[in-house]
């Protein structure tokens, strides 16, 4: 379900191709397998956020969410 | 989990029909007729105080209603701030959720200017200008560092506690100001979206949390409600102290303290009870943790 819903967000933010690319690049950059809970989605969205540019829009609700789900 | 049969998108559906214009509504220039009492009874609970004549008693009703639509606009600065954070945790996701959020979060800030407008024409009206809570924004700062759920245990209260009090007190009620009740009919409207909202909003958040958060929130909850019972107090003697700068009397201490506790028990009733004890919060809370919900039952009494 966490993946999922970052998922989404990547595929409404940016399309389905280049969503795929940089879901794969900043797991890959956490050394995370998949997006289990919300602690991950927090630093998926962080890690997005420090990336700058577009990327930070899509990374500040998706680690704004987590906090809101539990996330610390 | 909490079984709702009801989506953002029949939220947004309801909202667009039942839509209204604050011009419409209220006028900046509306002038209120201080003829009729403006709560219910049921709610200003002012009949009993034997000591006030007829007159009084409605001047106490109208002071008590001013304070009502106050403490609406006062809690709804920390339901806007939350509704438009949780507008964009949604962004880029859930659309309907977005554009429902939005919406409630559009209605909500609409409130706040309907209140702040009644609230001037009743001091033009009135002939003074009553006292009332002015820390909106501390509060509101306050209540956004609990836990998420927490908070959106308070609001999912807060909502469903104002369509019991239109729909037990107000609705079809001939002894209170007609434009009153219908500043409450129109509040109620867009709130019993509001609240679905809200439910909807909490799902997703207990389905995320672990059971030791919801214990967690549920003591948030019940702080927060003592927190706002402090709040109510100081408004209770305020408005005391209005009625008797309205009036001309000097009471004695016993009869301002017995006109206190009489606002205690309307405020309490009214922002707090109706809210704790609403069958549909009982309902999700049970659903959420059964211990919770005890614990929250267990504390009515305190307000009661």
């Amino acid at each position: 379900m966490s993946q999922q819903i970052v998922w989404t967000k990547l595929v409404n933010f940016m399309g389905p191709t280049e969503a795929r690319v940089l879901m794969g690049d900043v797991l890959g950059q956490l050394g995370l397998a998949e997006l289990a809970n919300a602690n991950d989605r927090l630093r998926f969205g962080t890690a997005l956020i420090q990336r700058g540019g577009a990327s930070s829009m899509v990374g500040q609700t998706i680690a704004l969410q987590a906090r809101l789900h539990g996330a610390r | 989990m909490f079984d709702l049969n009801w989506t953002y998108a029949n939220c947004i559906a309801n909202s667009e029909k039942i839509a209204w214009k604050l011009d419409d509504i209220f006028p900046s220039d509306t002038e209120l007729d201080f003829t009729m009492p403006f709560l219910p009874e049921e709610l200003a609970l002012v009949d009993d105080i034997e000591f006030l004549s007829d007159d009084e008693k409605k001047k106490l009703n109208h002071i008590s209603g001013n304070t009502y639509l106050h403490l609406f606009g006062f809690v709804e600065e920390y339901i806007l701030a939350n509704t438009v954070q949780y507008a964009n945790a949604e962004m880029y996701g859930d659309r309907d959720a977005v554009r429902a959020l939005c919406r409630f979060a559009d209605e909500e800030a609409k409130h706040m200017l309907l209140f702040a407008r009644y609230r001037k024409a009743f001091n033009r009206g009135f002939g003074h200008e009553c006292p009332v809570l002015e820390s909106a924004v501390a509060v509101a700062e306050v209540i956004m560092q609990k836990s998420p759920v927490a908070v959106m245990m308070l609001t999912l209260h807060i909502e469903l506690m104002t369509q019991q009090h239109y729909t037990e007190c107000v609705k079809d009620n001939k002894d209170i100001d007609p434009l009153f009740a219908k500043l409450l009919k129109c509040h109620w409207l867009e709130e019993s979206q509001h609240a679905r909202i809200d439910a909807l909003e909490l799902e997703k958040l207990a389905m995320a949390a672990e059971p030791s958060q919801i214990g967690v929130s549920v003591s948030d909850y019940l702080d927060l409600l003592g927190a706002f019972d402090g709040l109510l107090r100081q408004q209770a003697e305020m408005d005391a102290k209005t009625l008797a700068t309205v009036t001309g009397r000097e009471f004695s201490d016993e009869q301002v303290n017995t006109l206190i506790d009489s606002r205690m028990k309307s405020y309490r009733k009214t922002f707090i009870v109706y809210g704790m004890t609403n069958p549909m919060f009982v309902k999700i809370m049970k659903i959420m943790s059964d211990e919770g919900a005890n614990r929250i039952a267990e504390n009515v009494s305190v307000y009661s």
